[in-house]
């Protein structure tokens, strides 16, 4: 999505309020235009400030894909993540998830002797199952999905520490796991360029086909996308499917990265993954779980934070930052929102 | 003391109240006189304007300039409270009773009160249940146990709790208990209970202002009838001798504007055929609709209506029954399935149900035709665009915003999208319910146009309505539901509201011939 052009003028009808005129001809209030951008400025006002004190370190390659790289595995997670809530529902079983298909594909092949495309599939059927049960508990028998997916997650770290015993599988790994996840594409790092390709994808289904429209309605109303004839129930499961799906392909790039199996990696994804999806939810589109802005904000959150510790900030500056731009930015699109 | 003409105290005086809605009047100048002891009843249709009177009497809405309420010669202060009302003896019990069914009969209670507390802030329990029992005596009800949550109590007895709660709220003795709707949920096997306890309270010397739309019961519990029609009030007369089709007289009053009635042209071709279908509320019902023909469905709320609305569109499972469309049997059991057949309904609750509120008009308008706007399953937009401006135009939304969100539209414009949206489908049968309610006068007359327009392109149409004007004014035929069964098929020749009228509210069916009769120059 391209940040629109826009100029500010005050609208012939009602001279009291600055509108903005938007490619495509609409407007829209000032508030509403600048609560959309306001994140993607701060990004760059870090990108600026930050490049401009630490020359040396701050703008260069190597940081700036390391930069990316590190955030990768966050990005896909906070992708899977944006399905459920767009349907209105939370899944709090996604960074499990993410673990169980770490120690899958590393177990498999290591432990195992599965060959690797094959542990790869089953890491993500695991996942995907996962996410299905999720999908029948709630949209199907009509539990609470907040209670459903703390169970699972509960019993997935179960599992977990039942297959790998509490052990850390870094032995007989294969070579083409770890190339998964290290090493680039044509410069970019290659975790960048599948959160890269999730993102783009996931963005032309949600803005573009019937489906994403329907998944946006179901979010909004369930009963009033039922009675249009949107298959509420089914396209809730395929919600829980597609973030299980993801959060396990979260898992495999993350182990290809670490080039090991550690069965506590999951978990300390889920709060930051929240985080930046409810602050993805101010930018871009305000009020909307939506791509690109979940992808400005892991980066937002990501360059910041790199940036306060290369000019002597304390290593535990991430999630205080984390906490504070939520914070911020969910206080001033409420505020904006009244000017509505 | 203030006393009537007639000699009786007068506890409430109601004088020039008026509401105003958005420029439109709700209530003209109302006068309302209650005496102590009576059952004073207030009745008319929907709209005549009885809840915005019982709401403006309540607080909860703001009554325009110059009114006046007296509550036992005390001139109260406008706009009214619930605190200042309760406090100088008038209560209320509306129609949800405002109690918590998980909590006992004497938490209850203690909750309408606020708690008192003891020494360590300890709630007096034995304080508050020997209260309970005590109020629910005075009504007869001293057998009740106040242990007991709430929802394992009879919805009668639940009644009697809330209005003896209500009755104890007044510090200084209860006045006025204003009993709004009481019986809506109650079943007829309950009611005589719940009558006995409002004879109690009538007996201690309390004005009971009744609102009701079950004739019956009104004939048999009050003493004057005061009747709304148009937000005015018509009169307030005796309760005794009069029977229920006096009552009808009251409430419907002036004839049907006939010009509005337009003989049409119906196709003979049979569009649906609904046969023996049953459900919760349903029993055995069966009709056909034919090609281009508006049949209205009168019954009272609770007679099976909507129920019936949301199995013919999938939203609900039928028991038993089947039902054809043009010929061909139809499973109906989702909306979608329902859609693919053909089926669409304008649903009685817009703001739940129509439309998804906070999504734009173009989003709303397009979604069950979605998928008539993609080019290899991405969705074109300049096509989409191109059909909800022509949509836009052709129902006169307005304003014609179409990135708008669906909830700053106004009640008649949100319907006009709704209806814009399932005409999209070009369906074979489209159900209208309630499609007026709650929407102002000039939008009114467009969408009774869309209705209109709706069957003239060959669509069987069923309208559900509250409305006997509405149904006189554009249907074809009118069925008539009571409960769970269809007792009349009547032909819209020479159809008046009081017939109609009858019908809903306690069914004769006997007295009007059946439609059988015109078979003949329909085939």
């Amino acid at each position: 999505m391209t940040t629109p052009i826009a100029t500010v003028q005050l609208d012939p009808a009602d001279h009291a309020r600055r509108t903005v005129a938007l490619p495509g001809g609409r407007r829209e209030p000032l508030s509403i235009f600048a609560a959309r951008i306001a994140l993607p400025v701060i990004l760059l006002v870090f990108i600026v400030v930050f490049s401009a004190l630490r020359p040396d370190t701050f703008f260069t390659t190597a940081n700036l894909t390391t930069t990316l790289a590190l955030q990768a595995v966050l990005a896909i997670l906070c992708l899977s993540l944006l399905l459920p809530l767009i349907v209105g529902e939370l899944d709090l079983s996604v960074a499990a998830n993410l673990g169980l298909s770490v120690v899958l594909v590393t177990g498999l092949t290591s432990q195992n002797g599965w060959p690797l495309p094959l542990a790869v599939v089953a890491a993500l059927g695991v996942s995907a199952l996962i996410g299905l049960v999720n999908g029948l508990l709630i949209a199907r028998v009509g539990v609470n999905a907040f209670v459903v997916t703390i169970a699972m997650s509960a019993l997935v770290t179960g599992a977990i520490g039942g297959y790998t015993q509490g052990n850390v599988f870094y032995e007989n790994i294969p070579q083409g796991l770890v190339d998964l996840g290290r090493g680039d594409l044509l410069g970019i790092p290659k975790p960048v360029v599948y959160a890269a390709v999730i993102a783009i994808a996931l963005w032309y289904v949600l803005s573009s086909t019937p489906l994403g429209r329907y998944l946006y309605a179901i979010g909004g109303s369930k009963d009033a996308a039922a009675l249009s004839g949107v298959p509420v129930k089914r396209l809730t499961v395929l919600a829980f499917v597609g973030a299980g799906l993801l959060a396990g392909v979260a898992g495999v790039v993350q182990a290809g990265i670490l080039g090991s199996g550690n069965p506590t990696v999951g978990p300390p994804f889920l709060l930051p993954a929240y985080a930046a999806v409810f602050l993805g939810a101010t930018a871009i589109q305000p009020g909307v779980f939506n791509v690109w802005g979940t992808v400005i904000a892991v980066l937002t959150v990501q360059v910041g934070t790199t940036g306060l510790v290369q000019l002597g900030a304390p290593f535990w500056i991430q999630p205080i930052f984390e906490g504070a731009a939520l914070l911020i930015a969910v206080i001033v699109s409420r505020w904006l929102k009244r000017e509505e | 003391m203030v006393h009537d003409a007639d000699g009786f105290r007068t506890v409430l005086a109601v004088r020039e109240l008026s509401k105003t809605f958005t420029g439109q009047l709700a209530l003209d100048r109302v006068a309302l006189d209650v005496r102590a002891g009576e059952v004073h009843a207030l009745i008319g249709e929907n709209g005549s304007g009885k809840s915005t009177l019982i709401k403006c009497l309540a607080g909860f809405y703001e009554p325009d300039e110059g009114a006046a309420v007296e509550l036992d010669g005390h001139e109260l202060a406008m706009p009214l409270t619930t605190t200042q009302s309760a406090r100088l003896g008038m209560v209320f019990v509306h129609q949800d009773l405002g109690l918590v069914p998980t909590l006992s009969v004497a938490e209850n209670f203690a909750i309408g009160r606020g708690y008192e507390t003891g020494i360590l802030a300890r709630v007096p329990w034995r304080r508050i249940r020997a209260h309970a029992r005590a109020e629910l005596t005075k009504l007869g009800c001293g057998d009740v146990d106040v242990d007991l949550p709430i929802w394992r109590l009879p919805i009668a007895t639940q009644t009697i709790v809330a209005i003896a709660r209500a009755l104890s709220s007044a510090e200084e003795g209860a006045q006025i208990l204003v009993l709004d709707e009481p019986t809506a949920a109650l079943p007829d096997a309950e009611a005589e209970l719940l009558f006995a306890a409002v004879r109690e309270v009538t007996a201690q010397g309390v004005g009971v202002v009744y609102v009701s739309h079950k004739l019956d019961e009104i004939i048999r519990l009050a003493d004057r009838i005061t009747v709304l029609r148009d937000g005015r009030k018509i009169e307030t007369v005796d309760g005794a001798g009069l029977t229920e089709k006096d009552l009808i007289r009251l409430i419907v009053g002036r004839a049907v504007d006939v010009s509005e009635r337009r003989p049409r042209e119906v196709g003979s071709r049979t569009r649906v055929s609904v046969r023996g279908l049953a459900a919760n509320a349903l029993r055995d019902v069966s009709f056909d609709l034919h090609e281009g023909e508006i049949v209205g469905l009168a019954g009272m709320l609770g007679s099976g209506r909507s129920e019936l609305a949301r199995i013919l569109f999938g939203a609900q499972r039928r028991r038993a029954g089947t039902v054809e469309i043009d010929g061909v049997p139809a499973r109906l059991d989702s909306p979608a399935a329902a859609m693919r057949r053909g089926v669409a309904l304008i649903p009685e609750n817009r703001r739940r149900d129509g439309g998804v509120l906070d999504q734009s008009l173009a989003v709303n308008m397009t979604l069950p035709t979605l998928r008539s706007f993609t080019r290899y399953g991405r969705i074109s937009g300049r096509k989409e665009r191109r059909r909800v401006d022509e949509l836009t135009r052709a129902y006169g939304v307005r304003p014609p915003m179409t990135s708008r969100a669906f909830k700053y539209f106004s009640g008649g414009n949100q319907q006009k999208i709704v209806i814009a949206k399932w005409m999209n489908t070009n369906p074979r049968l489209v159900i209208f319910d309630e499609p007026v309610q709650g929407v102002d006068i000039g939008a009114r007359a467009e969408i009774v146009e869309h209705v209109r327009a709706a069957a003239a392109t060959g669509t069987a149409v069923l309208v559900i309505s509250s409305e006997i004007d509405l149904m006189l004014g554009i249907c074809d035929r009118v069925l008539v539901l009571r409960e769970g069964a269809i007792i009349a098929d009547l032909v819209n020749r020479d159809l008046d509201r009081a017939a109609i009228s009858e019908l809903v509210y306690f069914g004769h069916p006997e007295l009007i011939a059946p439609s059988d009769s015109k078979e003949g120059d329909r085939s």
